[in-house]
């Protein structure tokens, strides 16, 4: 039990004599008696302290003693502050009725008896007290409430994704364990003659398949314990981790918003793991999406460079949205924190990113303005260095291919991710390794061209046999000679222009 | 070596469509011989043994089985049978079983089918085999194996 909390007893009387003599009553009871001498003074008391109990003088100059109760009924916070009227003079039925209909609670005659006078106040005293205390108690109890409410929500949401990860987990189970005998018919469909027609539809099965392929692995990445990733010593590549993740990524946000890579070459791999760094860009662009909502235009950009300092790689995620006030800015990593609306958001997916980045040891920040979309930058320490030229694993990641053929485009494609290479069609811009079917004369001669200005290697598949030393950055395979000879061959030949 | 001379491949996994790929697959490989696939729990370990294969591909998640406590008793009974694990689930956990009940490599069903076929080979040859997203999730193979 907490120390007896003295009780302020306010005392109202203009005439100080009167005043001493009820403070010398009351001083027995240990409380705090507050003497004051005219209303004004009495109201500036009131407001400052809580008082427990009022004695006011009826008869005093300017503001008498019911006029004085009148304005503290007024007052809300005094509605029911005990009065007591003291008076000398007023003492007819009127003049009490007249106080009791201003809400006081006792009307006292002088002469005063001061045994009379002390078991009122000590009455009202401990009802202050205890009225106090269960306001306290009232206030415990509502942020007990609200913090039993808090940690539900959390039981419900950890229930939630619980049961959502194990579905994911159990889905990309079921799809790998479909998809491998799938992928397996279709390659004896591959090796064995049809017409071409009939290639041209399995080549658009095999592409659907490997869709089907990384959709199924990052299913099971969302779901890994990334924490236990980082017990060894994570490393990952962007690149290769975007060729992997872009569809599970792309599953997180609606299929009107255009999401867009920008990866700066040579990257350096990141110190965390793979289901780390997908879950967490799948919560930042899946949060970004959410903001986009119902917007035209919605445009999601997803970055990774080296930072100033080149110690670390620089993630960003930005999108064209409505952008945060400082507000929720400031408080958008928190837990629960949520602008959305009750069905979209938990509060909590933000709150996931910070984590993981932390235990990434890397740092996040948020970068917005209302109207101007948000950008989070993350910055991650480097795992080591880049690799260096010379065996197959350590082919520069990026290819770019342009086959006509879509038959053998799949074959070429599925060696090329064997060997661990990011493939990308079509786009001769930003590639380490062109593969191009070339037959005639200007196609190689394209390729060459290319080469001078962008492209640092090439592999030209041709049926036509080429001269060797055309270019030491040229290498020409054979195609059409099955998927292990024709893996072999773009192995040797990538690996002999390690120049 | 069998009488063939080739390398005879037993699948345990009670997904039929899988076996009958493999099936399909590792006929069409002249040095692989395809002994069949069993689907049931009952009486593997005897099963397997009976069958005499170079290598069992075998699944992590065999309903009514112990794949783990399988692949022990089977490296106990018949250590000349080299089994790998080939499951749908990449988690260090379940790497870290195998590897301690005995199996020779993990790898993954999301792998390349050319992965699978030189796993299986690798094994025979008296090497590990694992998949790429076997070593991304575990750090075990680089550490039990790099000294």
């Amino acid at each position: 039990m907490s120390p007896r909390e003295k009780a302020n007893i306010l005392l109202v009387d203009d005439q100080p004599g009167k005043l001493i003599s009820l403070e010398t009553i009351l001083s027995v009871l240990d409380e705090n008696v507050i003497k004051t001498s005219s209303a004004d003074e009495a109201l500036k008391q009131l407001l400052e302290k809580d008082i427990a109990v009022v004695l006011v003088d009826v008869c005093m100059p300017n503001m008498d003693g019911f006029e004085l109760a009148e304005l503290i009924r007024t007052h809300p916070r005094f509605q029911r502050t005990a009065i007591i009227f003291i008076s000398a003079v007023h003492l007819s039925d009127d003049d009490r009725l007249r106080g009791y209909g201003l809400g006081a609670v006792d009307y006292m005659p002088v002469p005063i008896i001061p045994e009379v006078l002390r078991a009122k106040v000590a009455v009202f005293a401990e009802l202050n007290r205890k009225t106090n205390e269960l306001e306290r108690l009232n206030a415990e109890l509502a942020q007990r409430v609200s913090e039993l409410d808090a940690s539900n929500e959390r039981l419900r949401f950890a229930d939630r994704m619980a049961n959502i990860g194990t579905l994911a987990a159990g889905l990309g189970h079921d799809m790998g364990n479909l998809l491998l005998p799938m992928r397996m018919h279709l390659e004896s469909l591959e090796e064995s003659e049809l017409p071409a027609s009939a290639r041209e539809d399995i080549s658009a099965i095999r592409r659907a398949s490997e869709y089907l392929r990384r959709l199924a692995r990052s299913l099971q990445l969302l779901t890994t314990d990334a924490q236990a990733e980082n017990a060894g010593s994570p490393s990952t590549d962007i690149l290769e981790w975007w060729a992997e993740s872009e569809a599970i990524i792309r599953t997180g946000v609606s299929r009107d918003i255009t999401i867009e890579g920008r990866f700066a070459r040579n990257l350096v791999p990141a110190q965390i793991g793979k289901a780390g760094l997908t879950q967490l860009m799948f919560n930042l662009v899946q949060n970004a999406g959410d903001a986009l909502r119902g917007r035209a235009g919605g445009r999601i950009e997803i970055g990774a460079e080296r930072d100033a300092t080149g110690r670390n790689i620089l993630l960003t995620v930005s999108d064209n949205g409505p952008g945060m006030d400082e507000v929720a800015k400031r408080r958008c990593l928190d837990p629960y924190f949520t602008t959305k609306t009750r069905e979209l958001g938990t509060g909590l997916g933000l709150t996931l990113v910070a984590g993981l980045v932390r235990d990434a040891k890397g740092t996040i920040r948020v970068e917005s303005e209302p109207g101007k979309g948000a950008k989070f930058r993350i910055e991650l320490p480097t795992a080591g260095e880049l690799p260096a030229a010379g065996r197959s694993s350590e082919i520069k990641r990026v290819a770019n291919v342009r086959i006509g053929d879509s038959r053998l485009l799949a074959h070429v494609q599925s060696v090329l991710t064997s060997l661990g290479m990011v493939v990308r069609e079509g786009d001769s811009e930003k590639v380490d390794v062109w593969i191009s079917e070339g037959a005639s004369d200007s196609e190689i001669e394209e390729v060459i061209r290319a080469l001078s200005s962008e492209m640092s290697r090439a592999v030209v598949l041709t049926a036509a046999a080429r001269p060797e030393g055309l270019d030491e950055r040229v290498r020409f395979v054979r195609p059409n000679l099955g998927i292990s000879s024709l893996r072999t061959q773009i192995e040797e030949a990538l690996v002999g222009m390690q120049v | 070596m069998s009488p063939s001379g080739k390398l005879r491949v037993l699948c345990v996994d009670d997904n039929k469509l899988l076996a009958d790929a493999l099936r399909a697959k590792t006929q069409r490989m002249e040095d692989l011989e395809w002994l069949g696939a069993f689907h049931e729990a009952d009486d593997l370990l005897n099963r397997v043994f009976q069958a005499e294969p170079h290598v069992v591909l075998m699944d992590v998640d065999m309903p009514g089985v112990d794949t783990f406590r399988l692949v022990e008793e089977l490296t106990a009974k018949a250590p000349q049978i080299r089994v790998v694990m080939l499951s749908g689930y990449v988690t260090p956990q379940y790497i870290d079983r195998a590897l301690d009940a005995g199996a020779w490599g993990y790898l993954s069903k999301n792998d390349d089918v050319a992965e699978l076929v030189a796993g299986v080979r690798k094994v025979h040859a008296g090497d590990i085999a694992f998949s790429r997203d076997v070593e991304i999730v575990s750090q075990r193979k680089r550490s039990t194996f790099a000294e």
